[in-house]
Protein backbone atom coordinates (compact mmCIF):
# COMPACT_ATOMS: atom_id res chain seq x y z
CA UNK A 1 0.00 0.00 0.00
CA UNK A 2 1.27 3.44 -0.94
CA UNK A 3 1.18 6.36 1.47
CA UNK A 4 -1.12 8.37 -0.81
CA UNK A 5 -3.83 5.73 -0.28
CA UNK A 6 -4.20 6.55 3.41
CA UNK A 7 -7.43 8.09 4.62
CA UNK A 8 -7.56 11.29 6.69
CA UNK A 9 -7.95 9.72 10.15
CA UNK A 10 -5.57 6.88 9.28
CA UNK A 11 -2.87 9.28 8.10
CA UNK A 12 -3.30 11.64 11.06
CA UNK A 13 -2.98 8.70 13.46
CA UNK A 14 0.15 7.35 11.76
CA UNK A 15 1.76 10.78 11.78
CA UNK A 16 0.89 11.29 15.42
CA UNK A 17 2.36 7.87 16.28
CA UNK A 18 5.49 8.77 14.29
CA UNK A 19 5.02 5.78 11.97
CA UNK A 20 5.28 8.15 9.02
CA UNK A 21 6.17 11.81 8.68
CA UNK A 22 4.03 14.50 7.16
CA UNK A 23 6.85 15.25 4.73
CA UNK A 24 6.86 11.63 3.46
CA UNK A 25 3.10 11.64 3.03
CA UNK A 26 3.10 15.05 1.34
CA UNK A 27 5.82 13.97 -1.10
CA UNK A 28 3.91 10.79 -1.90
CA UNK A 29 0.77 12.80 -2.71
CA UNK A 30 2.65 15.45 -4.70
CA UNK A 31 4.17 12.66 -6.82
CA UNK A 32 0.76 11.05 -7.24
CA UNK A 33 -0.66 14.38 -8.44
CA UNK A 34 2.25 14.87 -10.82
CA UNK A 35 1.65 11.43 -12.29
CA UNK A 36 -2.13 11.73 -12.55
CA UNK A 37 -3.05 15.37 -13.03
CA UNK A 38 -2.34 15.44 -16.76
CA UNK A 39 -5.11 12.88 -17.16
CA UNK A 40 -7.65 13.86 -14.47
CA UNK A 41 -7.08 17.65 -14.29
CA UNK A 42 -8.31 17.77 -10.68
CA UNK A 43 -5.81 20.43 -9.59
CA UNK A 44 -5.31 23.87 -11.11
CA UNK A 45 -2.56 25.05 -8.74
CA UNK A 46 -0.04 22.93 -6.83
CA UNK A 47 2.69 24.68 -4.87
CA UNK A 48 5.23 22.06 -3.87
CA UNK A 49 7.31 24.44 -1.80
CA UNK A 50 4.43 25.66 0.32
CA UNK A 51 3.12 22.11 0.82
CA UNK A 52 6.51 20.83 1.93
CA UNK A 53 7.07 23.86 4.15
CA UNK A 54 3.75 23.24 5.92
CA UNK A 55 4.56 19.52 6.19
CA UNK A 56 7.93 20.37 7.72
CA UNK A 57 6.32 22.56 10.36
CA UNK A 58 3.88 19.75 11.17
CA UNK A 59 6.78 17.36 11.59
CA UNK A 60 8.41 19.83 13.96
CA UNK A 61 5.22 19.99 15.99
CA UNK A 62 5.08 16.20 16.17
CA UNK A 63 8.67 16.13 17.36
CA UNK A 64 7.74 18.64 20.06
CA UNK A 65 4.87 16.38 21.10
CA UNK A 66 2.25 18.92 20.22
CA UNK A 67 0.03 17.48 17.47
CA UNK A 68 -3.35 18.93 16.53
CA UNK A 69 -6.49 17.23 15.17
CA UNK A 70 -5.33 16.46 11.62
CA UNK A 71 -1.67 17.29 12.04
CA UNK A 72 0.37 16.90 8.88
CA UNK A 73 -2.32 15.62 6.51
CA UNK A 74 -2.32 17.28 3.07
CA UNK A 75 -5.67 18.48 1.77
CA UNK A 76 -7.17 19.56 -1.55
CA UNK A 77 -8.81 22.99 -1.42
CA UNK A 78 -11.46 24.05 -3.91
CA UNK A 79 -10.16 27.02 -5.85
CA UNK A 80 -12.77 29.39 -4.45
CA UNK A 81 -11.35 29.43 -0.92
CA UNK A 82 -8.90 32.32 -0.67
CA UNK A 83 -5.47 31.08 0.34
CA UNK A 84 -3.04 33.79 1.34
CA UNK A 85 -0.20 34.06 -1.14
CA UNK A 86 -1.50 31.18 -3.29
CA UNK A 87 -3.36 31.91 -6.52
CA UNK A 88 -7.13 31.68 -6.16
CA UNK A 89 -9.23 32.02 -9.31
CA UNK A 90 -12.61 30.29 -8.85
CA UNK A 91 -11.49 28.89 -12.21
CA UNK A 92 -12.42 32.11 -13.96
CA UNK A 93 -10.25 33.99 -16.43
CA UNK A 94 -11.34 37.20 -14.71
CA UNK A 95 -9.44 36.16 -11.55
CA UNK A 96 -6.48 34.76 -13.50
CA UNK A 97 -3.62 36.03 -11.44
CA UNK A 98 -5.39 36.83 -8.21
CA UNK A 99 -3.16 36.21 -5.19
CA UNK A 100 -5.30 36.71 -2.07
CA UNK A 101 -3.76 38.93 0.60
CA UNK A 102 -5.84 37.08 3.20
CA UNK A 103 -6.95 33.57 4.13
CA UNK A 104 -10.53 32.25 4.15
CA UNK A 105 -11.86 31.23 7.56
CA UNK A 106 -12.49 27.63 6.44
CA UNK A 107 -8.86 27.17 5.38
CA UNK A 108 -7.61 29.09 8.44
CA UNK A 109 -9.49 26.56 10.58
CA UNK A 110 -7.96 23.67 8.64
CA UNK A 111 -4.41 25.00 9.01
CA UNK A 112 -5.06 25.63 12.71
CA UNK A 113 -6.04 21.96 12.97
CA UNK A 114 -2.72 20.97 11.40
CA UNK A 115 -3.77 20.52 7.76
CA UNK A 116 -1.31 20.97 4.90
CA UNK A 117 -2.24 22.81 1.69
CA UNK A 118 -1.60 20.35 -1.12
CA UNK A 119 -3.16 22.33 -3.94
CA UNK A 120 -6.21 24.14 -5.32
CA UNK A 121 -8.79 22.01 -7.04
CA UNK A 122 -10.58 22.56 -10.33
CA UNK A 123 -14.24 23.62 -10.39
CA UNK A 124 -16.89 25.09 -12.61
CA UNK A 125 -16.27 28.80 -13.15
CA UNK A 126 -17.56 30.61 -10.03
CA UNK A 127 -19.15 27.27 -9.05
CA UNK A 128 -21.73 27.68 -11.81
CA UNK A 129 -22.20 24.28 -13.34
CA UNK A 130 -22.91 20.62 -12.70
CA UNK A 131 -20.18 19.01 -14.78
CA UNK A 132 -16.98 21.01 -14.25
CA UNK A 133 -17.04 21.88 -17.95
CA UNK A 134 -17.33 25.63 -17.39
CA UNK A 135 -13.87 25.83 -15.76
CA UNK A 136 -11.44 28.17 -17.50
CA UNK A 137 -8.84 25.44 -16.94
CA UNK A 138 -10.79 22.73 -18.74
CA UNK A 139 -13.04 19.91 -17.61
CA UNK A 140 -12.09 17.42 -14.89
CA UNK A 141 -12.29 13.75 -15.81
CA UNK A 142 -14.05 11.18 -13.71
CA UNK A 143 -11.49 8.63 -12.47
CA UNK A 144 -14.13 5.87 -12.84
CA UNK A 145 -14.37 6.53 -16.59
CA UNK A 146 -12.29 9.22 -18.21
CA UNK A 147 -14.94 10.02 -20.82
CA UNK A 148 -17.31 11.14 -18.07
CA UNK A 149 -17.69 14.16 -15.84
CA UNK A 150 -17.03 13.88 -12.09
CA UNK A 151 -19.95 16.28 -11.64
CA UNK A 152 -19.77 19.85 -10.50
CA UNK A 153 -19.17 22.36 -9.41
CA UNK A 154 -16.70 20.78 -6.94
CA UNK A 155 -15.58 18.27 -9.60
CA UNK A 156 -11.86 18.65 -8.94
CA UNK A 157 -12.25 18.13 -5.19
CA UNK A 158 -14.35 14.99 -5.73
CA UNK A 159 -12.08 13.53 -8.41
CA UNK A 160 -8.94 14.24 -6.35
CA UNK A 161 -10.37 12.28 -3.40
CA UNK A 162 -11.64 9.39 -5.56
CA UNK A 163 -8.29 9.17 -7.36
CA UNK A 164 -6.17 9.20 -4.17
CA UNK A 165 -4.71 12.61 -4.95
CA UNK A 166 -5.67 13.70 -1.42
CA UNK A 167 -7.40 12.04 1.53
CA UNK A 168 -9.98 14.79 1.92
CA UNK A 169 -10.89 18.07 0.28
CA UNK A 170 -13.10 21.09 0.70
CA UNK A 171 -16.03 21.80 -1.54
CA UNK A 172 -18.82 24.31 -1.68
CA UNK A 173 -22.45 23.57 -2.35
CA UNK A 174 -24.91 26.17 -3.63
CA UNK A 175 -27.43 23.82 -5.24
CA UNK A 176 -25.78 20.41 -5.06
CA UNK A 177 -22.14 21.11 -5.89
CA UNK A 178 -20.82 18.76 -3.20
CA UNK A 179 -23.46 16.03 -3.16
CA UNK A 180 -23.75 15.50 -6.93
CA UNK A 181 -19.98 15.12 -7.53
CA UNK A 182 -19.73 12.86 -4.47
CA UNK A 183 -22.40 10.65 -6.01
CA UNK A 184 -20.66 10.63 -9.42
CA UNK A 185 -17.26 9.69 -7.97
CA UNK A 186 -18.23 7.18 -5.26
CA UNK A 187 -17.07 9.46 -2.46
CA UNK A 188 -18.72 10.85 0.67
CA UNK A 189 -19.72 14.50 0.41
CA UNK A 190 -21.39 16.57 3.10
CA UNK A 191 -22.96 19.99 2.82
CA UNK A 192 -23.72 21.15 6.35
CA UNK A 193 -26.50 23.48 7.45
CA UNK A 194 -26.23 26.98 5.99
CA UNK A 195 -24.14 28.96 8.47
CA UNK A 196 -22.20 26.00 9.89
CA UNK A 197 -19.05 26.99 7.95
CA UNK A 198 -18.01 30.58 7.49
CA UNK A 199 -18.26 32.11 4.04
CA UNK A 200 -15.50 34.63 4.79
CA UNK A 201 -12.88 34.42 2.06
CA UNK A 202 -14.98 32.11 -0.09
CA UNK A 203 -15.50 33.59 -3.57
CA UNK A 204 -19.22 34.42 -3.61
CA UNK A 205 -21.72 32.94 -6.05
CA UNK A 206 -25.16 33.10 -4.37
CA UNK A 207 -24.68 34.33 -0.83
CA UNK A 208 -27.93 33.02 0.70
CA UNK A 209 -27.13 29.50 -0.57
CA UNK A 210 -23.33 29.11 -0.64
CA UNK A 211 -22.09 26.72 2.02
CA UNK A 212 -18.73 25.02 2.42
CA UNK A 213 -18.45 21.30 3.04
CA UNK A 214 -16.18 18.30 2.72
CA UNK A 215 -15.27 15.27 0.61
CA UNK A 216 -13.57 12.09 1.80
CA UNK A 217 -13.46 8.39 0.96
CA UNK A 218 -15.34 7.36 4.08
CA UNK A 219 -17.85 8.82 6.53
CA UNK A 220 -15.47 9.10 9.46
CA UNK A 221 -13.00 11.14 7.41
CA UNK A 222 -15.75 13.40 6.09
CA UNK A 223 -16.90 13.94 9.69
CA UNK A 224 -13.37 14.74 10.83
CA UNK A 225 -12.87 17.12 7.93
CA UNK A 226 -16.14 18.92 8.69
CA UNK A 227 -15.22 19.21 12.34
CA UNK A 228 -11.86 20.73 11.36
CA UNK A 229 -13.29 23.37 9.05
CA UNK A 230 -16.56 24.48 10.66
CA UNK A 231 -17.34 26.95 13.42
CA UNK A 232 -18.66 30.38 14.21
CA UNK A 233 -16.92 33.33 12.62
CA UNK A 234 -17.61 36.94 13.46
CA UNK A 235 -16.42 37.88 9.97
CA UNK A 236 -19.54 36.22 8.49
CA UNK A 237 -22.76 37.65 9.88
CA UNK A 238 -24.70 34.61 8.65
CA UNK A 239 -22.43 32.13 10.36
CA UNK A 240 -24.09 30.17 13.16
CA UNK A 241 -23.02 30.93 16.71
CA UNK A 242 -23.02 27.33 17.89
CA UNK A 243 -20.21 25.23 19.31
CA UNK A 244 -18.29 22.89 17.00
CA UNK A 245 -19.30 19.28 17.46
CA UNK A 246 -16.94 16.32 17.42
CA UNK A 247 -18.71 14.78 14.46
CA UNK A 248 -16.13 12.03 14.00
CA UNK A 249 -16.49 10.63 17.51
CA UNK A 250 -18.84 7.83 18.56
CA UNK A 251 -20.10 7.39 15.03
CA UNK A 252 -21.13 3.83 15.84
CA UNK A 253 -23.21 4.81 18.86
CA UNK A 254 -26.40 4.92 16.94
CA UNK A 255 -29.50 2.83 17.21
CA UNK A 256 -31.15 2.17 13.87
CA UNK A 257 -34.13 0.59 15.61
CA UNK A 258 -36.97 3.07 15.59
CA UNK A 259 -35.27 5.47 13.17
CA UNK A 260 -37.95 7.08 11.04
CA UNK A 261 -36.84 7.41 7.43
CA UNK A 262 -38.91 9.64 5.17
CA UNK A 263 -39.18 8.79 1.49
CA UNK A 264 -40.57 11.77 -0.42
CA UNK A 265 -42.79 10.41 -3.18
CA UNK A 266 -41.84 13.36 -5.42
CA UNK A 267 -38.26 12.10 -5.58
CA UNK A 268 -39.11 8.62 -6.81
CA UNK A 269 -40.55 9.58 -10.17
CA UNK A 270 -40.10 9.38 -13.93
CA UNK A 271 -36.61 10.16 -15.06
CA UNK A 272 -35.11 8.25 -12.16
CA UNK A 273 -33.10 5.39 -13.64
CA UNK A 274 -34.69 2.08 -12.46
CA UNK A 275 -31.27 0.70 -11.57
CA UNK A 276 -30.57 3.74 -9.39
CA UNK A 277 -33.89 3.08 -7.67
CA UNK A 278 -32.98 -0.56 -7.12
CA UNK A 279 -29.74 0.44 -5.38
CA UNK A 280 -31.50 3.02 -3.18
CA UNK A 281 -34.23 0.47 -2.33
CA UNK A 282 -31.54 -1.95 -1.17
CA UNK A 283 -30.04 0.74 1.10
CA UNK A 284 -33.47 1.39 2.58
CA UNK A 285 -34.02 -2.33 3.09
CA UNK A 286 -30.75 -2.58 5.00
CA UNK A 287 -32.13 -0.04 7.43
CA UNK A 288 -35.59 -1.58 7.76
CA UNK A 289 -33.99 -5.00 8.36
CA UNK A 290 -32.36 -3.42 11.40
CA UNK A 291 -35.63 -2.04 12.70
CA UNK A 292 -35.91 1.35 11.01
CA UNK A 293 -39.33 2.51 9.99
CA UNK A 294 -40.12 3.88 6.53
CA UNK A 295 -42.65 6.66 6.18
CA UNK A 296 -43.85 7.85 2.80
CA UNK A 297 -43.88 11.62 2.91
CA UNK A 298 -44.72 14.38 0.49
CA UNK A 299 -42.67 17.47 -0.27
CA UNK A 300 -45.32 18.94 -2.56
CA UNK A 301 -43.29 21.87 -3.93
CA UNK A 302 -40.33 19.74 -5.04
CA UNK A 303 -41.13 20.29 -8.70
CA UNK A 304 -40.61 24.03 -8.27
CA UNK A 305 -37.26 23.83 -6.53
CA UNK A 306 -35.12 23.91 -9.67
CA UNK A 307 -36.99 26.85 -11.27
CA UNK A 308 -36.96 28.78 -7.96
CA UNK A 309 -33.26 28.10 -7.60
CA UNK A 310 -32.54 29.30 -11.14
CA UNK A 311 -34.11 32.64 -10.27
CA UNK A 312 -32.68 33.12 -6.79
CA UNK A 313 -29.12 31.96 -7.54
CA UNK A 314 -28.57 33.97 -10.76
CA UNK A 315 -30.07 37.09 -9.16
CA UNK A 316 -27.62 36.86 -6.27
CA UNK A 317 -24.83 36.01 -8.71
CA UNK A 318 -25.56 39.06 -10.88
CA UNK A 319 -25.19 41.25 -7.80
CA UNK A 320 -22.09 39.46 -6.46
CA UNK A 321 -20.28 39.41 -9.78
CA UNK A 322 -20.81 43.12 -10.39
CA UNK A 323 -17.60 43.63 -8.40
CA UNK A 324 -15.46 42.29 -11.24
CA UNK A 325 -14.67 45.48 -13.09
CA UNK A 326 -10.96 45.12 -13.82
CA UNK A 327 -9.96 48.09 -11.68
CA UNK A 328 -8.37 46.77 -8.48
CA UNK A 329 -7.54 43.11 -9.12
CA UNK A 330 -7.89 40.39 -11.70
CA UNK A 331 -8.05 40.75 -15.45
CA UNK A 332 -8.25 44.17 -17.11
CA UNK A 333 -8.77 44.63 -20.83
CA UNK A 334 -8.19 48.28 -21.71
CA UNK A 335 -10.94 49.98 -23.72
CA UNK A 336 -11.61 53.44 -25.12
CA UNK A 337 -13.09 54.74 -21.87
CA UNK A 338 -14.15 53.56 -18.42
CA UNK A 339 -17.38 51.82 -19.52
CA UNK A 340 -15.64 50.26 -22.49
CA UNK A 341 -12.92 48.91 -20.20
CA UNK A 342 -15.54 47.43 -17.85
CA UNK A 343 -17.32 45.77 -20.74
CA UNK A 344 -14.24 44.44 -22.50
CA UNK A 345 -12.87 43.09 -19.22
CA UNK A 346 -16.08 41.30 -18.29
CA UNK A 347 -16.75 40.04 -21.81
CA UNK A 348 -13.32 38.46 -22.05
CA UNK A 349 -13.09 37.47 -18.38
CA UNK A 350 -16.37 35.56 -17.93
CA UNK A 351 -17.31 32.31 -19.64
CA UNK A 352 -20.64 31.71 -21.36
CA UNK A 353 -22.49 30.04 -18.47
CA UNK A 354 -21.51 32.84 -16.10
CA UNK A 355 -22.68 35.45 -18.64
CA UNK A 356 -26.00 33.66 -19.07
CA UNK A 357 -26.58 33.64 -15.33
CA UNK A 358 -25.63 37.30 -14.88
CA UNK A 359 -28.05 38.25 -17.64
CA UNK A 360 -30.86 36.08 -16.26
CA UNK A 361 -30.23 37.61 -12.86
CA UNK A 362 -30.38 41.12 -14.22
CA UNK A 363 -33.56 40.24 -16.10
CA UNK A 364 -35.39 38.91 -13.05
CA UNK A 365 -34.17 41.81 -10.92
CA UNK A 366 -35.13 44.54 -13.38
CA UNK A 367 -38.10 46.77 -12.70
CA UNK A 368 -41.30 45.35 -14.08
CA UNK A 369 -40.07 41.75 -13.65
CA UNK A 370 -38.81 41.87 -10.08
CA UNK A 371 -42.08 40.87 -8.42
CA UNK A 372 -43.11 38.34 -11.05
CA UNK A 373 -39.79 36.51 -10.92
CA UNK A 374 -37.56 37.33 -7.99
CA UNK A 375 -40.12 37.93 -5.24
CA UNK A 376 -42.20 35.04 -6.55
CA UNK A 377 -39.19 32.73 -6.32
CA UNK A 378 -38.55 33.87 -2.76
CA UNK A 379 -42.15 33.04 -1.84
CA UNK A 380 -41.80 29.60 -3.42
CA UNK A 381 -38.56 29.18 -1.47
CA UNK A 382 -40.55 29.75 1.72
CA UNK A 383 -43.03 27.03 0.67
CA UNK A 384 -40.23 24.59 -0.15
CA UNK A 385 -38.69 25.23 3.27
CA UNK A 386 -42.05 24.69 4.96
CA UNK A 387 -42.41 21.34 3.18
CA UNK A 388 -39.26 20.19 4.97
CA UNK A 389 -40.31 21.62 8.33
CA UNK A 390 -43.60 19.69 8.08
CA UNK A 391 -41.80 16.51 7.00
CA UNK A 392 -39.39 16.61 9.93
CA UNK A 393 -42.34 16.58 12.29
CA UNK A 394 -42.95 13.03 11.10
CA UNK A 395 -39.48 11.67 10.33
CA UNK A 396 -35.87 11.86 11.57
CA UNK A 397 -34.13 11.77 8.22
CA UNK A 398 -35.05 11.83 4.54
CA UNK A 399 -33.50 9.41 2.04
CA UNK A 400 -33.45 10.12 -1.70
CA UNK A 401 -31.22 9.30 -4.64
CA UNK A 402 -28.55 12.02 -4.98
CA UNK A 403 -28.91 12.18 -8.75
CA UNK A 404 -31.37 10.66 -11.25
CA UNK A 405 -28.55 8.87 -13.15
CA UNK A 406 -24.86 8.09 -12.66
CA UNK A 407 -22.15 10.30 -14.20
CA UNK A 408 -22.92 11.44 -17.73
CA UNK A 409 -20.44 11.96 -20.53
CA UNK A 410 -18.35 15.08 -20.88
CA UNK A 411 -20.11 17.15 -23.53
CA UNK A 412 -23.35 15.26 -22.94
CA UNK A 413 -25.48 18.10 -21.61
CA UNK A 414 -23.45 21.18 -22.33
CA UNK A 415 -25.57 22.23 -25.31
CA UNK A 416 -28.77 22.59 -23.33
CA UNK A 417 -28.61 24.71 -20.16
CA UNK A 418 -32.02 23.55 -18.92
CA UNK A 419 -31.04 19.84 -19.19
CA UNK A 420 -27.88 20.66 -17.23
CA UNK A 421 -29.95 22.46 -14.57
CA UNK A 422 -32.24 19.44 -14.16
CA UNK A 423 -29.29 17.45 -12.96
CA UNK A 424 -29.70 19.29 -9.65
CA UNK A 425 -33.29 18.14 -9.28
CA UNK A 426 -32.73 16.12 -6.07
CA UNK A 427 -30.26 18.49 -4.41
CA UNK A 428 -31.44 22.10 -4.85
CA UNK A 429 -34.46 21.97 -2.52
CA UNK A 430 -32.18 21.18 0.44
CA UNK A 431 -30.00 24.16 -0.45
CA UNK A 432 -32.97 26.52 -0.73
CA UNK A 433 -34.09 25.38 2.73
CA UNK A 434 -30.53 25.69 4.10
CA UNK A 435 -30.60 22.12 5.45
CA UNK A 436 -27.71 19.70 5.83
CA UNK A 437 -27.41 16.97 3.22
CA UNK A 438 -24.87 14.38 2.37
CA UNK A 439 -24.24 11.80 -0.29
CA UNK A 440 -22.82 8.37 0.49
CA UNK A 441 -21.92 5.66 -2.02
CA UNK A 442 -24.78 3.14 -2.16
CA UNK A 443 -23.67 0.84 -4.95
CA UNK A 444 -22.55 0.55 -8.54
CA UNK A 445 -24.46 -0.04 -11.73
CA UNK A 446 -23.89 -0.63 -15.41
CA UNK A 447 -24.67 2.54 -17.33
CA UNK A 448 -23.97 3.12 -21.02
CA UNK A 449 -21.32 0.42 -20.94
CA UNK A 450 -19.53 1.66 -17.82
CA UNK A 451 -19.64 0.50 -14.20
CA UNK A 452 -20.40 3.61 -12.16
CA UNK A 453 -21.10 4.56 -8.54
CA UNK A 454 -24.51 5.69 -7.30
CA UNK A 455 -25.03 7.89 -4.25
CA UNK A 456 -27.72 7.92 -1.59
CA UNK A 457 -28.67 11.37 -0.31
CA UNK A 458 -29.57 11.85 3.35
CA UNK A 459 -31.21 15.10 4.42
CA UNK A 460 -31.72 16.14 8.04
CA UNK A 461 -33.21 19.00 10.04
CA UNK A 462 -31.06 22.12 10.56
CA UNK A 463 -27.86 21.42 12.52
CA UNK A 464 -28.46 17.66 12.66
CA UNK A 465 -25.04 16.91 11.10
CA UNK A 466 -24.09 14.63 13.94
CA UNK A 467 -27.16 12.43 13.56
CA UNK A 468 -26.82 12.54 9.77
CA UNK A 469 -23.20 11.40 9.86
CA UNK A 470 -24.06 8.57 12.25
CA UNK A 471 -26.83 7.45 9.93
CA UNK A 472 -24.37 7.60 7.03
CA UNK A 473 -21.83 5.62 9.04
CA UNK A 474 -24.40 2.91 9.74
CA UNK A 475 -25.18 2.83 6.01
CA UNK A 476 -21.50 2.52 5.19
CA UNK A 477 -21.11 -0.46 7.54
CA UNK A 478 -24.05 -2.27 5.93
CA UNK A 479 -23.26 -1.40 2.31
CA UNK A 480 -19.61 -2.40 2.02
CA UNK A 481 -19.15 -0.24 -1.07
CA UNK A 482 -15.88 -0.96 -2.77
CA UNK A 483 -14.12 2.26 -3.76
CA UNK A 484 -12.01 2.74 -6.83
CA UNK A 485 -8.63 1.01 -6.63
CA UNK A 486 -5.59 3.26 -6.60
CA UNK B 1 -41.13 32.84 -23.98
CA UNK B 2 -39.20 34.54 -26.70
CA UNK B 3 -36.55 37.06 -25.92
CA UNK B 4 -35.72 39.41 -28.77
CA UNK B 5 -32.31 40.73 -29.68
CA UNK B 6 -33.19 44.16 -28.35
CA UNK B 7 -33.87 42.70 -24.88
CA UNK B 8 -30.61 40.77 -25.03
CA UNK B 9 -28.76 43.98 -25.86
CA UNK B 10 -30.44 45.77 -22.98
CA UNK B 11 -29.53 42.95 -20.57
CA UNK B 12 -25.97 42.93 -21.88
CA UNK B 13 -25.72 46.65 -21.16
CA UNK B 14 -27.14 46.20 -17.65
CA UNK B 15 -24.59 43.43 -17.12
CA UNK B 16 -21.69 45.44 -18.58
CA UNK B 17 -21.12 42.79 -21.24
CA UNK B 18 -20.60 43.06 -24.98
CA UNK B 19 -22.66 40.75 -27.16
CA UNK B 20 -21.89 40.26 -30.85
CA UNK B 21 -24.52 39.27 -33.41
CA UNK B 22 -23.87 35.52 -33.30
CA UNK B 23 -23.86 35.47 -29.49
CA UNK B 24 -26.99 37.59 -29.44
CA UNK B 25 -28.88 34.96 -31.45
CA UNK B 26 -27.61 32.20 -29.18
CA UNK B 27 -28.64 34.15 -26.08
CA UNK B 28 -32.12 34.89 -27.47
CA UNK B 29 -32.58 31.13 -27.67
CA UNK B 30 -30.91 30.13 -24.38
CA UNK B 31 -32.32 32.90 -22.19
CA UNK B 32 -35.78 32.34 -23.68
CA UNK B 33 -35.57 28.68 -22.82
CA UNK B 34 -34.39 29.36 -19.27
CA UNK B 35 -37.12 31.96 -18.71
CA UNK B 36 -39.73 29.53 -20.05
CA UNK B 37 -38.49 26.97 -17.58
CA UNK B 38 -38.50 29.25 -14.54
CA UNK B 39 -41.91 30.67 -15.48
CA UNK B 40 -43.46 27.46 -14.14
CA UNK B 41 -43.43 29.24 -10.80
CA UNK B 42 -46.39 31.34 -11.91
CA UNK B 43 -48.68 28.33 -11.36
CA UNK B 44 -47.82 28.14 -7.63
CA UNK B 45 -50.30 29.74 -5.27
CA UNK B 46 -48.22 31.98 -3.01
CA UNK B 47 -51.02 34.11 -1.58
CA UNK B 48 -50.13 35.22 1.91
CA UNK B 49 -46.64 33.71 1.75
CA UNK B 50 -43.84 36.03 2.84
CA UNK B 51 -40.80 36.14 0.52
CA UNK B 52 -37.82 34.35 2.05
CA UNK B 53 -34.48 36.02 1.45
CA UNK B 54 -32.40 33.92 3.80
CA UNK B 55 -32.62 30.80 5.91
CA UNK B 56 -30.98 32.68 8.77
CA UNK B 57 -33.44 34.57 10.98
CA UNK B 58 -32.45 38.24 11.08
CA UNK B 59 -33.02 38.29 14.84
CA UNK B 60 -29.98 36.13 15.46
CA UNK B 61 -27.51 38.12 13.39
CA UNK B 62 -24.87 39.24 15.86
CA UNK B 63 -23.11 42.58 15.86
CA UNK B 64 -19.38 42.73 16.29
CA UNK B 65 -17.58 45.26 18.39
CA UNK B 66 -16.76 48.42 16.46
CA UNK B 67 -13.00 48.38 16.59
CA UNK B 68 -10.16 48.40 14.08
CA UNK B 69 -8.93 44.89 13.30
CA UNK B 70 -7.05 45.39 10.04
CA UNK B 71 -3.52 46.63 9.91
CA UNK B 72 -2.17 48.49 6.90
CA UNK B 73 -2.09 45.91 4.10
CA UNK B 74 -1.77 48.38 1.26
CA UNK B 75 1.23 46.75 -0.31
CA UNK B 76 -0.34 43.30 -0.32
CA UNK B 77 -3.55 44.68 -1.78
CA UNK B 78 -1.76 46.61 -4.50
CA UNK B 79 0.01 43.46 -5.63
CA UNK B 80 -3.12 42.40 -7.48
CA UNK B 81 -3.63 45.75 -9.15
CA UNK B 82 -3.76 45.48 -12.96
CA UNK B 83 -2.18 48.95 -13.19
CA UNK B 84 -0.46 50.82 -10.40
CA UNK B 85 1.51 54.01 -9.97
CA UNK B 86 3.09 55.27 -6.74
CA UNK B 87 0.82 53.05 -4.64
CA UNK B 88 -2.38 54.14 -6.40
CA UNK B 89 -4.74 52.27 -8.71
CA UNK B 90 -4.57 53.70 -12.21
CA UNK B 91 -8.02 53.71 -13.83
CA UNK B 92 -9.36 55.08 -17.11
CA UNK B 93 -10.39 58.73 -17.08
CA UNK B 94 -13.69 58.98 -15.21
CA UNK B 95 -14.64 62.61 -15.86
CA UNK B 96 -14.98 63.49 -19.52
Amino acid sequence: MELYELGLKEAATKIKNKEISSTELTKSLLDRIEARNGEINAYVTVDRDIALEMAQSSDTRIKEGNPRLIEGVPLGIKDLFCTKGVRTTACSHILDNFIPPYESTVTTNLWNAGGVLLGKTNMDEFAMGSSNESSYFGAVKNPWDLSRTPGGSSGGSAAAVADYQCAASTGSDTGGSIRQPASFTGTVGIKPTYGRCSRFGMVAFASSLDQAGAFARNVEDAALMLRSMSGYDEKDSTSADRPIENYDEKLDQFDIKGLKIGLPKEYFVDGLDPKVKEIIDQSIKNFTDQGAEVVEISLPHTKYAVPAYYIVAPAEAAANLARYDGMRYGLRVEGDNLMDTYMKTRTEGFGMEVKRRIMIGNYTLSSGYYDAYYTKAQRVRALITKDFVDAFEQVDVIFTPTTPTPAFKIGGKVEDPVQMYLNDIFTVATSLAGLPGLSVPAGKMGFEGANLPVGLQMIGPAFSERQLLRTAYAHEQMTKFEPLKA
Amino acid sequence: MSINSETVNKLAKLSALKVDTATNAELCHDLGKILDFVSQLQEVNTDGVEPMASTVGSNITPEREDKVTETNTREALMQNSPKEEMGFFVVPRVVE
